[in-house]
């Protein structure tokens, strides 16, 4: 069986390096292949990359508060451009202010997100969770 | 004023290899012939004649007759425009990604993109393709190991091309996508009677571009068909080597010239109906506040403007450019300079005669170089981010680019004309990353694409000669 591949990036204007590094490292070592689009990614980029290297899943993180406004339409937009069955992980500070994480992981699993993971989520469980979610859609 | 030509010794003794060099353009037929001597290659005498379309080896002769008449040169090298070159369809997956590596891949090898198709072929999309009755099918798509369905896809489309257009030449196929597809692809076109040639990946992974293959394919398809008929087979027969393509050549030239040259640098070259512009070096931006896009710059690039030309597409770039028509034509000229343009595009052989005109002639010269510099360089867009205001950038960073060389037969000729470099506003919320300040030099005897053929064999030789053959101005 080919290894899970993931497209990463930090999306919208947003610079924040490191995060994005450590998530290259644990997902690899993990034995995931991932392509990453490093910082200030579109939702265009995401796509364009999954489409030509025929990803499994996108994996998108958002530290600078914006990550709503960033998000909105990405799925829609995958469908459209072909990628119908893709799947959608989202995680980091997603939005700004005291607002209990259920109430975000719901706004933004209806915005057609797969997943969706708080600053203090465990990378392992993340990559075991894009193995099985993988081989869940075949 | 011209540079003083004390490298070339008009000596007589005959020390040495003498080198023909001949280039079979769509309108002239120009040849030159080098001494070869050592590290040194020595500029001696050039020939133009009109080309002879019907039999191109006529206006070869006569030019050889010129040089060498008695055909004792030590070796013959040829190019050729071939119809203004390879015409090339790019069809890709992602416009950003595998299209614009064919595209790339496509100009990189001399060729002349007559059309690009994104994603997924119809039949609708055939029609379109044959109209523009391309020589090549440049097929990519997909990384290695990525998408699959849609370059199949591709491919079972075309396949039905033969039964659309019984009555013409199938183009070749060049495939250089997912290589998982390659048997597959290549065994379904060749099934449906396409000249197949398959090559290595051009983005075989997302972020490295490998054009070297596809661009070996094109050539060979380039001396497989473009040189039968029209009597470059009877010069490749007489001298025994293969032609470039013009644009290869000139491509080979920058490459050697790169090599040698302490500086990095633009090369464009204009004709009649295309302004072609190549750059060596120019970079990539270390500044923090500068994050880079989009598919890596090949060190040596090549653009072709395909509505920028001095003759045959003078009513096009003319077009493309009105504001920075406003700023070189005076208020009042506006009409004369139309007038001018109707006249060129109706007699593409005028010759501008009086000093209006030929002011007229600098502008329009202006207006496609600037467009072209503009077009071939990188972008910066600005971006106000929670670290404060940043730059996005896409391509080449040729401000620094510190020196310019026009070619071909309008700026070779052209003595005292010096093209400025494009107004720049850096307020815009996109800044063009264009050449600000540089030393223009002038190939003044037409020679490089004449040593491009010989740099394919001596790259030294023939870059330290261009560089010796070349006038300098600082704007």
């Amino acid at each position: 069986m080919r290894p899970v591949k993931i497209i990463l990036g930090v999306i919208g204007a947003d610079c924040h390096a490191v995060g994005n590094q450590i998530l290259e490292k644990v997902f690899t070592m993990n034995g995931i292949e991932v392509i990453n689009l490093g910082v200030m990614v579109s939702q265009d980029e995401f796509i364009d990359a999954a489409i030509e290297t025929k990803a499994d899943a996108i994996c998108v993180s958002s530290l600078y508060g914006q990550g709503e406004l960033d998000c909105e339409g990405l799925r829609g937009r995958s469908i459209e451009r072909g990628l119908d069955n893709i799947i959608l992980y989202v995680g980091g500070n997603l939005v700004i202010g005291k607002k209990a994480f259920s109430e975000t992981e719901a706004r933004f699993k209806q915005m057609g997100f797969d997943r969706v993971f708080a600053p203090d989520a465990d990378l392992n469980q993340v990559s075991q969770l894009l193995k099985e979610d993988a081989a869940a859609r075949g | 004023m011209e540079q003083d030509t004390s490298l070339i010794k008009k000596s007589s003794a005959p020390k040495g290899k003498r080198l023909l060099s001949i280039d079979i353009g769509s309108t002239y037929t120009k040849g030159a012939v080098f001494r070869l001597s050592g590290e040194s290659l020595e500029f001696l005498n050039r020939a133009v004649c009109p080309t002879t379309v019907a039999h191109l080896k006529n206006g070869f002769d006569a030019v050889r007759y010129r040089l060498d008449p008695n055909k004792t040169a030590d070796r013959v090298y040829f190019s050729s425009s071939a119809k203004g070159g390879l015409a090339i369809s790019a069809i890709g997956l992602v416009p950003d990604l595998t299209l614009k590596a064919a595209r790339s891949a496509a100009l990189s090898a001399g060729g002349k993109v007559v059309s690009v198709h994104a994603y997924k072929l119809t039949i609708t999309h055939l029609e379109e393709l044959t109209a523009q009755k391309p020589d090549i099918l440049l097929l990519a798509g997909g990384t290695d190991g990525g998408n699959e369905s849609y370059v199949r896809h591709n491919a079972e489309i075309l396949c039905r091309l033969p039964s659309l257009t019984p009555d013409l030449p199938l183009p070749a196929v060049v495939y250089a996508g997912n290589s998982v597809l390659k048997d597959e692809i290549c065994a379904m076109l060749g099934g449906a009677c396409f000249d197949v040639y398959p090559a290595q990946n051009i983005l075989p992974q997302i972020d490295q571009m490998t054009p070297d293959g596809a661009r070996e394919k094109i050539r060979d398809v380039f001396l497989r068909s473009i040189v039968h008929g029209k009597g470059l087979d009877a010069i490749q027969a007489e001298i025994g080597a293969a032609p470039l393509p013009t644009p290869l050549a000139v491509l080979k030239l920058v490459e050697a010239m790169r090599a040698e040259a302490p500086w990095d640098f633009l090369l464009i070259d204009m004709g009649g109906a295309t302004t072609d512009v190549y750059s060596a070096g120019g970079g990539v931006e270390a500044e923090s506040r500068v994050i880079m896009r989009g598919l890596p710059e090949p060190e040596i690039k090549r653009t072709v403007e395909g509505d920028l030309g001095m003759r045959v597409s003078a009513a096009a770039a003319a077009n493309s450019a009105d504001d920075a028509l406003s700023r070189l034509l005076k208020d009042d000229e506006r009409e004369a300079f139309a007038t001018f343009i109707a006249r060129l595009t109706a007699a593409p052989d005028y010759l501008p005669a009086a000093p209006v005109e030929i002011r007229f002639d600098g502008i329009l010269a202006s207006i496609c170089i600037q467009n072209a510099m503009q077009r071939h360089a990188g972008t910066w867009r600005r971006v106000f981010t929670a670290m404060g205001e940043t730059f996005v950038q896409q391509g080449k960073d040729l401000r620094g680019i510190p020196v310019v060389i026009g070619s071909g037969g309008f700026l070779s000729a052209m003595e005292g004309f010096v093209p400025g470099p494009p107004q720049n506003n850096p307020h815009r919320e996109i800044i063009s990353l264009t050449p600000e300040r540089y030393n223009y030099h002038r190939d003044y005897n037409y020679l490089f694409p004449l040593l491009g053929s010989i740099a394919a064999e001596f790259p030294r030789q023939a870059a330290l000669c261009a560089m010796a053959n070349i006038s300098g101005i600082w704007v």
